[in-house]
């Protein structure tokens, strides 16, 4: 039984080596077509993975371009609107100049009107009584009276301005005025009074900015830091586009 | 000024009195001024006194009267009469005899003025020439190493007096111009003279005096930017304003009160003007450039208002504004269609004025009166920049290139008279000191 067993397995053996020779050909043959057709599929994947890449990196310049053009076209637009912000300044300027340049013109021809005029009777001259100054000359009179140093006759100017012609557009810078003669003069506390008047009785002057921060600044230096708190709100509020409000937003950070 | 008119009017009647006596004593007693003279007197508005400085014997006398001359000529006040010896000895006889008033009249002359060192000083005469009488005297101490930097500057101080004796108000000899040549800061007399370094390094930018005349604020280039420095000129030591972020930190100024300093701090786009607060020892943003450039800061005499350059409408321009910060207002019109600009604003020391340079093919010293604001151009040769001026408020100091080099000249802004300050190549950014003294003097009135 052994014996048997033993030769049979020898036959296996011969049979199987005989059999795996020709066999051991076709596998090469086989291993050599995978071989060639995964080299094929590579190849293929390249040239896809090359494809993608190009197709990205045209993205990316895409992109670039488009943000450097975005860049430029923002950069001009900044340039537009910072050249659009000087020309509004420029023209503020020059409006601030032909605003003056009108007020000596109404003065001159307030001062024109008044000339006494001479009236011819028989056997004598008499002057008519002399008209009184005009809004326009009494601010002139007292702009040059604050420019000289002469407060005082500054106010008083001012005073018969804002009396005489309360409804003139010249009386709120007669009240503005007449704040800062006072503070020339060393009195704070009647040039704040002045500021709080120009705030109550002419709430749309251009002025207003101005005012409620020396109001503000006052206060703060008397003590009245809430309050000083509350009108820098109120003008940051108001005016959020004056330089005045740029000023009070940084008092109120420095004094949180 | 009362004692001007009244020393003018009697000048002016003596000397109609004295034209008429004098030609007459010319014929009888052939008292003749010497040849070579001019002869002539003529009084009015605006006329500068005349005044005869008489030579000093004693050393260091040539030095004394040498500067009084050159001080009082410079003063445009003052019409300084020049002779030669002889003319004034004839003027001035030997001791014991009298001064032959008659005849320094007919010279054109108010005043003439006699010194005589002492074992202090100096002891100063003046003769009002009309009245034929002294008019003042006094004297004055001098440091005692003679011609010392000290003991010039002492001598300006009694030009300066001797101005007042005539006019009523002090002169600005005694005063000093402070400038930058090489990056380095400089100081130099009124008269020209003097002139030394006060810091080491380079780098200084942009001086500005203190209020008092001891200290000069100026910027200067360190590894963090520029920063703004104060020299005390007592010590020569230099130390940094306190808290001066780093970056862009230049044309520094005390207030007039000396308690702070305002300069232009760069935020990232442009630059804004900040008070350097003693109390807080912070900043505080005076201006809103919205990313412009606003510098050159210059305050009125009595601190209320600043005057500065601003870029917010494009090209740079002179503005005012309160010193809060508010109230802005152009002060130089636009000449709509010309393309010029304006900077470097200095406020005149009387407030009535604002020199600036302007821009419109070269650079030329222009001012502004304020109250009818209307510029007017000083200076049209060579380019002409950074104005300052001096404590009188009549003379400016500027760079200019008139000379052919870059140096500094000082303007008579009423006589339009120039002259030449420096010597030095560069010098440029000058700044006028404020009265640095008033004369050691014990006075004598008649």
């Amino acid at each position: 039984m052994n014996k048997f067993f033993r030769c049979g397995s020898l036959a296996v053996l011969l049979s199987g080596c005989y059999a795996s020779s020709a066999d051991l050909l076709k596998v090469q043959s086989e291993v050599s077509e995978l071989r060639a057709s995964g080299i094929s599929a590579d190849s293929a994947r390249r040239l896809q993975l090359n494809d993608i890449s190009r197709s990205l990196r045209a993205l990316t310049d895409s992109i670039s371009a488009l943000n450097s053009r975005i860049n430029a076209l923002r950069s001009t637009s900044e340039t537009e609107v910072s050249a659009l912000r000087q020309d509004i300044t420029q023209l503020q300027d020059l409006g601030g100049q032909s605003e003056q340049r009108l007020r000596e013109m109404k003065a001159t021809i307030e001062e024109t009107a008044r000339q006494p005029e001479t009236v011819a009777e028989p056997g004598r001259t008499t002057a008519a009584p002399a008209p009184r100054p005009g809004p326009a000359q009494l601010l002139q009179v007292g702009r040059e009276q604050l420019l000289r140093g002469s407060n005082a006759a500054a106010r008083t100017a001012f005073a018969d301005l804002m009396s005489r012609y309360p409804e003139s557009e010249f009386a709120p810078e007669a009240l503005f005025y007449t704040a800062q003669a006072f503070a020339a003069e060393g009195k704070p506390a009647a040039a704040d009074s002045s500021y709080a008047s120009l705030v109550t009785r002419f709430p749309s002057s251009r002025r207003i900015p101005t005012a409620l921060y020396k109001r503000a600044l006052h206060l703060a230096s008397a003590g009245r830091r809430t309050e000083s708190r509350r009108l820098l709100q109120d003008l940051v509020r108001r005016f959020p586009r004056s330089d005045e409000a740029a000023l009070a937003e940084e008092r109120l950070q420095s004094t949180r | 000024m009362c004692r001007l008119r009244t020393l003018l009017v009697t000048v002016a009647l003596g000397a109609a009195a004295l034209s008429s006596s004098a030609s007459s004593q010319e014929d009888t007693t052939g008292n003749r001024p010497p040849p070579g003279v001019r002869l002539g007197l003529s009084y009015g508005p605006g006329v500068k006194p005349g005044v005869i400085i008489f030579p000093i014997d004693e050393t260091p006398g040539d030095s004394i009267r040498a500067i009084l001359q050159r001080d009082l000529d410079y003063s445009d006040r003052i019409n300084v009469i020049a002779l030669n010896d002889s003319s004034l000895r004839a003027l001035v006889p030997a001791s014991g005899k009298l001064i032959n008033f008659p005849l320094v009249a007919k010279f054109g002359a108010a005043l003439l003025i006699r010194a005589r060192p002492t074992a202090t000083g100096v002891h100063v005469t003046a003769y009002d020439v009309a009245a034929g009488k002294v008019f003042e005297t006094a004297d004055f101490a001098l440091p005692a190493r003679s011609r010392n930097r000290n003991w010039r500057f002492a001598v300006h101080g009694i030009s300066d007096e001797i101005e007042k004796w005539i006019l009523g108000k002090r002169g600005i000899a005694q005063s000093r111009i402070a400038y930058v040549s090489g990056g380095t800061l400089r100081l130099i007399d009124s008269d020209g003279a003097e002139s030394r370094a006060v810091t080491a390094g380079r780098g200084a930018l942009s001086p500005a005096w203190s209020p008092t005349g001891r200290s000069i604020v100026f910027s200067i280039l360190g590894n963090t930017g520029t920063q703004i420095a104060e020299l005390d000129l007592a010590t020569g030591r230099t130390r940094r304003i306190a808290r001066t972020p780093p970056g862009l930190n230049i044309t520094p100024v005390f207030h007039p009160a000396g308690s702070s300093v305002v300069f232009a701090h760069g935020f990232g786009e442009g630059a804004d003007l900040v008070l350097a607060d003693p109390d807080s020892g912070g900043l505080r943003r005076l201006t809103v450039g919205r990313g412009s450039d606003n510098t050159s800061p210059t305050f009125s005499p009595d601190g209320r208002q600043i005057s500065f350059t601003s870029g917010r409408s494009g090209r740079p321009q002179v503005y005012i504004m309160d010193a809060d910060g508010t109230n802005l207002q152009l002060l130089t019109e636009y000449d709509l269609g010309v393309r010029s600009y304006r900077t470097s604003p200095d406020w005149s020391p009387d407030g009535r004025a604002i020199a600036y340079q302007q821009q419109n093919g070269d650079f030329q010293i222009w001012k502004v009166d304020l109250r009818d604001r209307i510029p007017r151009q000083l200076t049209s040769e060579g380019e002409n920049e950074d104005p300052s001026w001096a404590p009188d408020g009549r003379h400016l100091v500027f760079a200019s290139t008139r000379g052919g080099t870059k140096q500094l000249w000082v303007l008579d802004t009423e006589s339009g008279r120039f002259r030449q300050l420096t010597h030095d190549r560069g010098a440029r950014l000058a700044a006028w000191s404020p009265m640095l003294g008033a004369a050691d003097t014990t006075r004598t009135s008649q």
